[in-house]
């Protein structure tokens, strides 16, 4: 187990490795930033002045160098729509509200996903089985902003049940957590309803109830836990989703997040931000799939002991 | 008597057909009696087994009709919630393969401790243990402290067998449904494993019902063997009776083709032909399309049932050419 997690934080290593070169590779693609900054009237020596400041004169790879290096440090610069502010501290300062709305939009797609996807096995092609989908369904094919402003719409501004926007007490989290947590539903449903119902055709199913075991914990116990290991490889990709998600969501519900922090910064063309936001993202989702391998190996003894 | 199966009726109902899988069975076990049962696949004997303790593959397999008396007390008029309480506890089961029928994410103890909990409420948490120990014990376990911690996928194929083997007599039950528990074990561990059943049936007095294609394991195992083809006991009775006397020309069939040691042949025997196909609506004899002796009658109706073949009162077989008894094989 323990070999298997380092080989597993030496590959996390390298993807965030990866990450960086992404981001620093499409940063230079857009273009170079002084056109974009400077007045259209500039004079080229300034131009020229600006590029040596900034070290754009370097060579590709000298110039990568000093940016992982200040990754590295941590500095991702200033802010340039709030000057002054360091681009990380920005993030770092809101990041821990999109993760409280994403764990709760999270636990809210388990709990909705688990019980249907189970019911639909054990009771295939019945009604709960039916209506389990529908309900899945509607949540992938509605987009999150139109769901979040009808939801608005009825219980915040109809019937006064939920405040419309903003973060504080817990009403505040429902909407946006819902709205999130919804799409993810879907899928997580019918991995697991697909994985249950090869599980309960199992022989070991089988022998558990020759056993005499009660079917309540032939289901939630054997089925289940060995069920439950194909919907995780999917958690990797659910967690980017919703951090996708959150985008579009705090911008609704002016959450005070990440996702509202870079929909701001792209507008405003708030390149440090930005490049910041992407790292500390690729970040939470590539540590996220760390959690899930290791996960695996709680759920799966085979690869526990492999 | 233990069991008393009467005209068993399961059948499988499909979209495009009604398979017969189980058509009208009747057999009986005595205690401490091993009764084999051969046939090809196919044939219906894991879908005979499964439908006694209700368990026949859900949701297209259902029994439509007749008895199976556990002491007396019927168990296809059950409820699941009763069925629960004598599976595991009064009639267990083997399957076929060990690799797949343990929970792989589940120690050996787990699934253990699960079948004595079940059973057995009255087990204290220590005694549960204990006797985890003592039925590994039991099925040649070696270091059955150490075992009880392991995965299934620790474990070889064999030993994985004999776990399953220790759960199906962990709670003494009186009867232990065998289904090809060696099929797909290799052939010293297949002899290994003969020998422990035999051995536990021997210091238990459990009835068995060995379910098997492999008449050579018959001969080895069985006091009494039904002959199974296509939903029905074509012949039935005690194993050197029908091992001396084949009276049905598939039983012959049968035992022609297990091959013999002290014979060279160029050729193994095989019956030709296939078994008739599921769904396929059934008249007359079931074997009579592969049948050397078959004419229109057998074609047309089912025989009925000879009994006091080769003078053993408990010898019968469903073949029209016994009406004839020049052809009914007497005892020498």
């Amino acid at each position: 187990m323990l070999r298997y997690l380092i080989k597993r934080l030496g590959q996390t290593v390298f993807t965030l490795f990866a990450v960086t070169v992404i981001v620093f590779g499409l940063g230079r693609m857009t273009g170079d930033p002084a056109t974009v900054l400077m007045p259209v009237e500039a004079r080229q020596e300034d131009r020229a002045r600006i590029m040596e400041l900034w070290g754009l004169d370097q060579p590709l790879h000298v110039q990568y160098l000093r940016y992982i290096g200040n990754v590295l440090r941590g500095e991702f610069g200033d802010s340039l729509q709030w000057p002054g502010r360091d681009a990380l501290e920005l993030v770092l300062l809101r990041i821990g509200n999109t993760l409280e709305l994403g764990l709760v939009a999270l636990l809210f797609a388990v709990a909705l996903a688990v019980p249907i996807g189970v019911f639909s096995a054990v009771y295939k092609n019945s009604a709960i089985d039916h209506v389990g989908k529908f309900i899945a369904l509607l949540g992938q094919s509605l987009p999150h902003f139109w769901i979040g402003i009808v939801f608005i719409w009825i219980f915040a501004v109809n019937l006064r049940w939920l405040p419309t926007s903003g973060r504080g007490t817990w009403q505040h989290l429902i909407m946006p957590a819902v709205v999130i947590g919804w799409f993810q539903v879907a899928a997580l449903m019918r991995l697991i309803r697909s994985a249950m119902l090869e599980s309960l055709d199992s022989e070991y199913i089988k022998l558990a109830r020759l056993k005499g075991v009660r079917e309540r914990i032939v289901i939630w116990k054997h089925a289940l836990r060995n069920a439950a290991i194909v919907p995780l490889t999917y958690f990797g990709i659910m967690i980017a989703y919703l951090v996708v998600g959150s985008i579009t969501t705090e911008v609704v519900f002016s959450w005070p997040g990440v996702g509202l922090l870079v929909v701001n910064a792209v507008t405003a063309r708030d390149f440090p931000v930005v490049q910041a936001v992407t790292i500390v993202f690729a970040f939470v989702i590539v540590l996220a799939n760390l959690v899930v391998d290791v996960l695996y190996g709680v759920f799966d003894p085979r690869i526990r002991f492999e | 008597m233990l069991l008393e199966v009467k005209d068993l009726r399961t059948y499988l109902f499909t979209k495009r057909a009604t398979v017969k899988a189980v058509d009208g069975v009747s057999f009986y076990l005595r205690r401490g009696e091993t009764l084999g049962i051969v046939g090809e696949s196919g044939s219906g004997k894991s879908i005979m087994a499964l439908s006694l303790l209700q368990m026949e593959p859900k949701p297209a397999g259902r029994i439509v009709g007749g008895e199976a008396l556990f002491r007396g007390d019927d168990l296809l008029r059950k409820s699941q919630g009763e069925m629960r309480t004598i599976r595991g506890r009064r009639i267990s089961m083997i399957l076929q393969d060990p690799q797949t029928s343990l929970n792989p994410v589940f120690t050996i103890g787990n699934q253990l401790n699960e079948a004595f909990v079940t059973g057995k409420q009255g087990l204290a948490r220590g005694g549960v243990r204990k006797a985890v120990v003592d039925v590994l014990r039991k099925v040649n376990i070696a270091d059955p402290e150490r075992r009880v911690t392991a995965f299934p996928h620790q474990l070889s194929g064999g030993m994985k067998q004999r776990v399953v083997g220790a759960i199906a007599i962990s709670c003494s039950p009186d009867i232990v449904i065998a289904d090809e528990p060696t099929t797909s074990l290799d052939l010293t561990i297949q002899a290994q494993y003969l020998r422990l059943i035999k051995r536990l049936q021997d210091t238990t007095g459990v009835g068995v019902i060995f379910i098997t294609h492999d008449f050579g394991i018959v001969a080895k195992m069985c006091d009494r063997v039904a002959v199974m083809y296509a939903g029905k006991i074509v012949e039935h009775g005690p194993v050197r009776s029908i091992f001396n006397h084949p009276s049905h020309p598939y039983t012959q069939a049968l035992i022609n083709s297990v091959p013999k040691l002290e014979e060279r042949t160029e050729r193994l025997y095989s019956i030709p032909g296939q078994p008739p196909a599921p769904g396929q609506e059934l008249v007359g004899c079931r074997f009579a399309p592969r049948c050397e002796f078959a004419d229109e009658r057998c074609r047309q109706e089912y025989p009925p049932q000879f009994e006091g073949l080769s003078r053993h009162s408990e010898h019968t077989a469903d073949c029209w050419r016994l009406e004839d008894p020049t052809w009914r094989p007497s005892r020498h």
